[in-house]
């Protein structure tokens, strides 16, 4: 388990990335907690954009939210699709949302950025997959 | 008379006087110089007696005495000449004294000389003239009637009446001015110049035969002008036989035809297009006669087929066939005239609507001739059949619109000129309110200028406008019509009036109306319930997965050194739960 995996949260739930954090320490899923996070996409957009050429500071995994205030996970998503062929990293950004509503999925199949959707909460399993991937 | 040797023999002469003066029908009389009466005749004695009615003898005289005095002073200048030796020849025109008659005596006034050539006596020869006189009178007058009259006569010899035909002996005016020629032209020459290639050759020869016989006739041909002109004429051909009854002369009277000819040809013609026919029932003879358009229409041979009446009724077709036996027996019988309208059926078995009129000839109280005309109304008919029908349609049309539709007529300044029932019953108005009036008595103000000037500009060019309008009652309610203005053009396709059609659409107005409001409403509440489920999805969800999460990590990991942070994270989702739980309450209840 040498390898790093980078993993960013984009969600004003400030309970939810504490449990997440805790779920991904306690699995032991990566060696060093490495986890960034921002409570809207503004914040989020804003550190990428500014180290789109910095791939050590860039995160390998996105945990997107929809429903956020400033700028939600789909303002986020075209504004990050305009910068994407300038970020110096392969970024996977996955859709995680507590919304169970279909549209939102439909929505989201429409963006080729956004690799899957995951309702919350996020199965144990699910998470082991996404980190593993990169393990 | 005065030879010496008859003078010689007085006896001779007195039985000669005896015989052939006392008797003679004429009257003689003698008078001596001093105007005495030395000899009267029978006749003479018989007349004065007449003259008088034998009440009155005479002294003096005839006609110096018993008539006015100016003719006896006549008389007596007469003798005072013949004394001096005069013969006169007088006639003396008087009135019969008794019978009142107009007579004329021609008179032969002679003096009688004796040797010495000195008058001694006066003979007087009268004889009664009147009827010649009388007879050349008519003559004159016959004449002068031959020479004004209008109609031409011609006068020719009796013969030859071989070629080259009987000389003209008289023409009068009239016939100059019917062929153009003077009289010295034609006269000496034959009536035959006047022929011509198209005089009727078959009725000349009639004409021929007939005067051959002496007998009178007339024919009608075309004859020729001196200017080559042809014309038709009528005349006729009379001998005339001198006293002793033969023949002398041909006297023609002729007339110029041509334009009763032409009428008569028009006549003809019109009949023949008209498709007019005669006919005749001889009930004594028991005949028929159709004329040549009667067996056209019934499309039989006029040479081989012969008409009777029974036959003739039954070229009606079967259920005309009473209608004409009622009408034929009532004629017959009554005498009364009928004029109606049937089918017949053709030789040819072709059905043709025909117009036949009756009437009857009574003779001792008998019917004994019925006849009529028979016209081909067919096309006529038919038409008027189609007009009858297509004019029911256009009235069935009308009807079924008035009782359907709101109709009305403007003029071409929108002026209203006509309102249906179903016009004043929605608008609440009285057609009279109506009439006069432009549609701005129903405005409601609803539409906008523009709606009208569309509509206005539309219809004016002559194309059909058709949209919804909201009208106004008389009593101020508002009513919708479906409307359609339909402009009737003039031969310059100018439109000259506007006939508007509207349908009532109050009703489906209202509920598209109510339709649209709860549309409205619904759409509302709809967007309500969206937001509801989006708060559902988004708002509970979120403490919601929270909660599932910290529930799987405790129930995971039993020995967890902060169970009681995560607890106090428990209840934290829980009442925000519980919080957005409310709100969606409340939310629901400002759905209702």
């Amino acid at each position: 388990m040498e390898k790093n995996c980078k993993i960013c949260f984009i969600d004003d739930d400030a309970i939810y990335k504490m449990f997440m954090k805790r779920v991904i320490e306690m699995n032991n899923l990566v060696p060093k907690i490495n986890v960034t996070s921002f409570d809207d996409g503004d914040q989020a957009y804003n550190f990428i954009n500014k180290n789109k050429q910095n791939p050590e500071e860039l995160p390998d995994v996105i945990l997107l939210d929809i429903n956020m205030p400033v700028m939600d996970g789909f303002q986020f998503i075209e504004e990050y699709s305009k910068i994407k062929p300038k970020i110096n990293k392969k970024i996977t950004v996955f859709m995680v949302t507590s919304s169970i509503d279909p549209s939102d999925m439909e929505r989201s199949k429409k963006f080729p950025e956004i690799s899957d959707y995951i309702t919350k909460p996020v199965p144990l399993e699910k998470l082991k997959h996404i980190i593993g991937s990169f393990g | 008379m005065k030879s010496p040797d008859q003078l010689a023999n007085k006896l001779d002469l007195s039985q000669l006087t005896n015989l052939f003066i006392d008797q003679s029908k004429e009257l003689y009389w003698i008078v001596n110089l001093d105007f005495e009466l030395i000899y009267k005749n029978n006749s003479y004695i018989s007349f004065v007696n007449e003259i008088t009615n034998k009440k009155k003898k005479l002294h003096k005289p005839l006609f110096m005495e018993g008539f006015d005095k100016e003719r006896s002073e006549k008389w007596n200048a007469y003798f005072k000449k013949a004394f001096l030796g005069e013969s006169l020849i007088i006639e003396e025109y008087f009135t019969h004294p008794v019978t009142g008659k107009n007579k004329v005596f021609r008179i032969h006034i002679e003096p009688l000389k004796n040797d010495s050539n000195s008058v001694f006596a006066i003979v007087c020869r009268s004889r009664d003239i009147t009827e010649i006189v009388n007879e050349k009178e008519r003559l004159k007058l016959f004449e002068n009637v031959i020479i004004n009259t209008n109609d031409a006569v011609l006068i020719t010899e009796a013969e030859p009446l071989d070629e080259p035909g009987p000389k003209i002996v008289y023409v009068n005016a009239a016939f100059t001015k019917m062929t153009g020629y003077e009289a010295y032209e034609v006269i000496g020459k034959t009536p035959r110049i006047l022929q011509g290639p198209n005089s009727d050759k078959a009725a000349l020869a009639e004409l021929g035969k007939a005067i051959r016989n002496w007998q009178s006739y007339e024919i009608t041909t075309i004859n020729y002008k001196k200017n080559g002109e042809e014309f038709w004429i009528n005349f006729s051909c009379t001998p005339v036989a001198n006293e002793k009854g033969w023949y002398t002369h041909w006297i023609a009277i002729e007339r110029d035809v041509t334009e009763e000819k032409k009428l008569k040809e028009l006549n003809l013609q019109v009949s023949r297009l008209a498709k007019i026919g005669s006919w005749e029932v001889d009930l004594i003879h028991q005949t028929v006669y159709w004329s040549e358009e009667v067996h056209q229409i019934h499309e039989t041979d006029s040479k081989a087929y012969i008409p009777n009446l029974e036959e003739g009724i039954n070229f009606y077709r079967e259920d005309f066939r009473d209608l004409v036996k009622t009408n034929v027996e009532n004629t017959i019988a009554t005498g009364s005239s009928w004029d109606f309208e049937a089918v017949i059926v053709t030789v040819k078995k072709k059905e043709l609507w025909i117009r036949a009129i009756g009437d009857a000839e009574f003779k001792d109280g008998k019917c004994i001739r019925i006849y009529g005309g028979f016209q081909d109304i067919h096309n006529q008919k038919i038409a008027a059949l189609k007009l009858e029908k297509s004019l029911k349609k256009i009235k069935d049309y009308k009807f079924a619109l008035d009782q359907s539709a709101i109709t009305g007529i403007t003029d071409k300044m929108g002026v209203i000129t006509y309102v249906n029932d179903k016009f004043c019953e929605i608008s609440g108005y009285s057609r009279d309110e109506l009439m006069g009036q432009t549609h701005q008595i129903l405005n409601s103000h609803h539409h906008s200028p523009v709606f009208f000037k569309n509509l206005w500009e539309t219809i004016a060019s002559g194309n059909v406008w058709r949209a919804e309008i909201k009208n106004k009652a008389k009593d101020d309610s508002y009513y919708w019509v479906d409307t359609t203005i339909i402009p009737f053009l003039d031969k310059n396709n100018e439109p000259k009036k506007y006939l508007s059609i509207r349908f009532d659409i109050t009703k489906r107005k209202r509920v598209n109306e109510e339709k649209n409001n709860l549309l409205k409403t619904l759409e509302s509440s709809n967007a309500k319930l969206k937001k509801i489920a989006w708060t559902q999805s988004h708002e509970v969800r979120a403490p919601l997965s929270r909660m599932l999460g910290i529930i799987d990590l405790i129930d995971n990991n039993e020995d967890l050194d902060d169970m009681s942070y995560w607890l106090k994270q428990l209840k934290t989702s829980t009442l925000e739960m519980d919080e957005i739980t409310k709100k969606i309450v409340h939310k629901t209840h400002e759905l209702e």
